[in-house]
């Protein structure tokens, strides 16, 4: 057993030389890949704490990659998807950013499902000069500390700011002006809590207790306690399916029968089925997906986001995510600018920016613009309200 | 212990160490920047792991809590760099010290502790040092992070290509691995090799465990931290989840894997284990296209359980009989006088 | 929510996670009692536990069938777990064993991402689960099985360890394996009995806890550390000291969540395991009896 150990290790290192002299050297600045393929990157966490996100993300893009391939690819030509599971972890991201620039050479890279990620991956993509669409949320990532948009960077999700002045502004058109803000203890939480506290007054409202609550919570009641004690009008709660399943289950447990307002990070069936009846009357903002078929048959959102959601779950057996639909909303900007410009790095970044124009992705309406590399504004969201385990229009 | 594993125990020549790393200097001349990035990353977690080999197979005590210095060094790095501008070097010096500091405050109540005790308690502390990060947000920024970490520079040279860094992050092992040595072969690490073989025989003759096992920890602390403050300045981007539990865990593994009972185990573990992510990154999706980063897991895990099991003392004995093989043919071993002692039994040996 | 209410629903908090600590704490100590290993794959048997059983339930079998048969298929897999990874490196050192239970918890949380995907799913409870109301604390009949399951079984071990041939067999190994060969018990078949006893008990807090706050590949990690603190504050030498010891923590943790802050609940749990170690490192509730620090 030893020797077969050995040998494997052996086995492994020489496999290990083999691949990493396959693939060329020298810095590249994403310019003309070899052959007729068009070579993209997506690194997503497929696995790790951030699976529930990175995983649709992944299954998104290389769902739409076959079919795009199986219709002809782009001009004629093939696209070459290279995917990196960068497993939650950030010097994995970075690697994985790494490779994909300097060794398989791609012209644009989709991918960084956590802001941190998508943080540690950016300056690479600076560096190198290669556009880099990014499927997190926070503002860092496309814009910097003075307020001006990175010039390779450019996001998919809406911002935490959007989500959370949808969530003020609700509480203000309802009057509910004190509100309890409970957020998962991790970068998802800790930024839509950021802009909470930077916003709430703008809209006349006031927190009456802000805490955190694990990512792996069993039981939220010792801090509903307080909640209760502190007598709010409303309660947010900011965080993704699991934890914040728990928590609206012991808030209705509780009997605290207060309006429950969630972050979009729940904006999905399964949030259903794990909160099961404590789920309803929850109301939350959501990009459109969810409610595709209630909108009207003017919105020019609604067949694009139907024929999304029919051919994810066809393909992979589980309702669609507004988290595929980041990546979703990537690759089809990437292609339309791979289809004006071809794969030179430098025209497609232009290209994004300057000629994009308004585009109607599944997010939302872009306006990309040179101060704006998101180009969402807050009506890509809709309030939702479940009620009797469905989705329906809270209002607009 | 005969006399040649001593000798490769006590081989204090330089003539390893120097080829090994003339080597590694070469490979910028012909690497790929990727290639260069692994051989980076491999180098922060070798630094750190040659204070765990030591603190661990020389010392042996487990270490489950050893991500906390790393932190410590990166944050301390980031706030004095980021924030307060002041020189990196000085904010290495710092992160040193504060972890050194910590490292005494848990290591005096601590080493007086068995076994697994210590382990637990260094999970412990492990987790109280990973909430301080995610709760002091003024100072480290919380679950958001903290972005925006100046290159560390030198005379005015920065340090930001590929290269530059690993030339820097690999002095910083080269000098590590020679100070290890210097201690192992010094009166501290006869001490410590006297604990290894028996803790009680040790306490007869009058060697201070205590202090020695401190001083150990100590050091390992400072290594981490001065690891801990180079990733900071090289990712530009720090969060708490680069320092949790699980962290710790990997950074032990490392160590096993490469083997506890030589220095070179540390670089060796660390390699194996970003290595093996790299090559299974590369493999997996060939042959089983739609399985995602969960086979790797499985397989890591797997693997590490049978690398226990088979090569319980790591990958470097196995490497240095490798080499013995290669080595001029031993002389045939000399008449022994064995002298038949049958004591059970009674049998009389024909 | 008036003062009296709010302390006696922390209580009732506190009691409930304590519950599911001490399922796995009891696993944890049965095993380090018999085979001096700590197990850091404890936590995973609570999840292949939990997800085991919604498989099963999504397959139509009756809830109780799925728990029970559950429960048997993860015993299974501790066997083969201490076969393979315990028993053939028993002879290593510590801090080997220590890593081994580790990657054989890495490589369960792999498979069950393989198997079950990275979604969190969710059990019924065992029972109808209206709320039990005293004053405005609030009590779910599926906290009461927990803390209800968490009793029996520490009456059951109690009388296992102290009544029992087996019993007393698995402790004549840990205080002294040559006598206790001697006397005719075989250590080897000890260790995969009590390997196999904790895993059965710690699917059972898994399929106990998956109704109250879900089942996901990555539930078992923090689990199992906290019942490890358990486990070691309450005294790793038995399981009664390890199951209060459970409580204890658990209550802790809900009194520190609800008067102070959630974010420092870890924090003060981990003090005190820090302190207990350097204080009293047998555990608060351990007998006298010298056994195993």
């Amino acid at each position: 057993m030893k020797k077969t150990l050995l040998s494997l290790f052996l086995l492994m290192g020489a496999l290990l030389l083999v691949a990493c002299s396959s693939s060329g050297e020298g810095d590249a600045s994403g310019t003309e890949s070899s052959g007729d393929s068009i070579k993209i990157a997506g690194i997503f966490s497929a696995s790790g704490g951030a699976a529930a996100l990175g995983e649709p993300e992944m299954q998104t893009l290389k769902m739409l990659v076959d079919q795009k391939n199986a219709d002809g690819g782009i001009n004629g030509r093939k696209i070459d998807l290279v995917t990196y599971d960068d497993k939650s972890d950030q010097n994995e991201a970075i690697l994985s950013m790494k490779k994909a620039l300097t060794q398989d050479k791609v012209s644009i890279v989709i991918g960084g499902t956590t802001s941190g990620n998508s943080l540690a991956m950016l300056p690479l993509a600076e560096q190198n000069q290669v556009p880099y669409i990014s499927v997190a949320a926070s503002k860092q990532i496309y814009m910097n500390e003075n307020g001006q948009a990175r010039k390779w960077v450019f996001k998919m999700p809406q911002d935490d700011q959007q989500a959370v002045e949808r969530i003020l502004q609700y509480l203000k058109d309802n009057n509910l002006t004190k509100v309890a803000w409970l957020n998962v203890a991790n970068s998802f939480g800790t930024g839509g809590h950021e802009e909470f506290v930077k916003h709430m007054e703008n809209y006349g409202v006031e927190s009456v207790i802000e805490d955190e609550f694990e990512a792996t919570v069993t039981d939220a009641k010792p801090l509903l306690t307080r909640v209760k004690k502190a007598n709010p009008d409303a309660i947010i709660v900011w965080g993704t399916v699991q934890e914040s399943a728990v928590v609206i289950k012991n808030i209705r447990e509780l009997a605290l029968d207060l309006p429950v307002l969630a972050s979009h990070g729940v904006a999905t069936n399964q949030f259903i089925e794990v909160a099961g009846d404590a789920a309803n009357d929850v109301i939350l903002p959501t990009g459109k997906l969810l409610i595709a078929d209630k909108l009207e048959a003017s919105n020019p959102q609604k067949e694009l986001l139907i024929a999304y959601n029919e051919a994810f779950t066809a393909k992979y057996n589980k309702p669609a995510s507004t988290f595929g639909a980041y990546a979703a909303d990537a690759f089809s900007i990437a292609t339309k600018a791979i289809e004006a410009k071809g794969d030179d790095s430098a025209a497609l970044r232009d290209y994004i920016e300057q000629e994009l124009g308004e585009y109607v992705g599944l997010t939302g309406t872009f306006n990309i613009t040179a101060d704006n590399h998101m180009g969402l504004s807050p009506d890509s969201f809709a309030m939702v309200r479940i009620v009797d385990g469905k989705w329906t229009l809270e209002d607009k | 212990m005969n006399k040649k594993s001593l000798k490769l125990i006590y081989n204090n020549s330089l003539v390893g160490p120097s080829i090994f790393f003339a080597l590694l200097f070469c490979i910028p001349l012909v690497g790929s920047n990727y290639t260069l990035a692994i051989l980076t990353m491999i180098g922060f977690y070798a630094l750190v792991c040659i204070g765990l080999t030591m603190l661990t197979g020389y010392a042996g005590q487990i270490s489950l809590g050893h991500a906390a210095f790393y932190g410590i060094g990166a944050y301390t790095s980031a706030y004095m760099t980021a924030t307060l501008e002041l020189s990196p070097w000085l904010a290495i010096l710092v992160g040193a010290f504060i972890s050194a500091l910590v490292a005494l405050l848990i290591g005096i109540p601590t080493f007086k502790l068995k076994g697994y005790y210590l382990a637990l308690a260094t999970l412990g502390f492990g987790i109280i040092v990973y909430t301080a990060f995610k709760e002091l947000t003024s100072i480290t920024g919380g679950s958001n992070g903290f972005f925006g970490i100046p290159a560390i520079q030198l005379f005015g040279f920065e340090f930001v290509t590929d290269q530059s860094f690993f030339y820097l992050i690999w002095l910083f092992v080269f000098i590590a691995l020679i100070f290890s040595r210097n201690i192992i072969h010094s009166r501290i690490g006869r001490g410590l090799r006297s604990i290894e073989g028996s803790e009680i025989a040790a306490d007869a003759v009058g060697v201070n465990l205590m202090k020695y096992k401190l001083q150990i920890f100590v050091i390992s602390a400072i290594f981490t931290s001065i690891s801990g403050s180079l990733l900071a300045h090289y990712v530009s981007f720090i969060n708490p989840t680069l320092f949790t539990a699980n962290t710790s865990i990997y950074l032990l593994i490392m160590v096993i894997i490469g083997g506890l009972n030589n220095i070179w185990g540390a670089i060796v573990g660390s390699a194996t284990y970003v290595l093996l992510g790299e090559l299974l990154k590369h493999f997996v999706p060939v042959f089983f296209p739609n399985i995602g980063g969960e086979f790797e897991i499985v397989f890591f895990g797997l693997l590490l359980v049978l690398t226990l099991i088979y090569m319980p003392n790591g990958l470097v004995p196995q490497f240095i009989k490798i080499a013995g093989k290669f080595q001029k043919k031993e002389r045939p071993a000399p008449i022994s006088f064995t002298i038949d002692t049958q004591a059970t039994g009674g049998e009389v040996n024909d | 929510m008036e003062t009296f209410s709010q302390m006696l629903q922390l209580l009732f908090s506190g009691l409930t996670i304590g519950a599911i600590y001490a399922l796995i704490a009891v696993g944890f100590v049965i095993i380090y009692n018999v085979t001096g290993i700590l197990n850091f794959a404890q936590g995973e048997f609570a999840m292949f536990g939990a997800l085991i059983s919604i498989s099963l339930v999504k397959a139509n079998l009756p809830l109780w069938l799925a728990i029970i048969l559950s429960i048997v298929i993860v015993a299974v897999i501790g066997a083969v777990f201490e076969r393979t990874a315990i028993h053939t490196a028993r002879k290593s050192s510590m801090t080997t064993l220590i890593i081994i239970t580790i990657g054989v918890s890495i490589a369960f949380r792999g498979i069950a991402i393989l198997i079950w995907g990275t979604q969190a799913q969710s059990l019924p409870p065992f029972t109808d689960n209206t709320p039990i109301k005293f004053l405005e604390a609030v009590l779910l009949p599926q906290n009461l099985w927990a803390i209800g399951l968490a009793i029996v079984i520490l009456i059951a071990m109690m009388y296992f360890f102290n009544y029992t041939f087996t019993g007393k067999s698995l402790t004549a190994c840990v205080v002294n394996p040559f006598a206790a060969r001697l006397m005719g018990i075989n250590p080897n078949k000890m260790s995969l009995l009590a390997v196999v006893v904790s895993a059965g008990v710690g699917a059972l807090a898994g399929t106990v806890i998956a109704p109250i706050s879900g089942a996901s590949y990555d539930m078992g990690m923090m689990l199992g550390i906290k019942a490890f603190v358990a486990a070691v504050v309450g005294g790793l030498t038995n399981a009664p000291a390890a199951i209060a010891g459970a409580f204890l923590i658990g209550i802790i943790e809900a009194f520190t969540e609800g008067l102070w802050s959630s974010g420092l609940k870890d924090v003060v749990s981990f003090s005190l395991l820090l302190l207990i170690l350097f204080v009293k490192p047998e555990g608060l509730f351990a007998k006298a009896s010298g056994k195993r620090v």
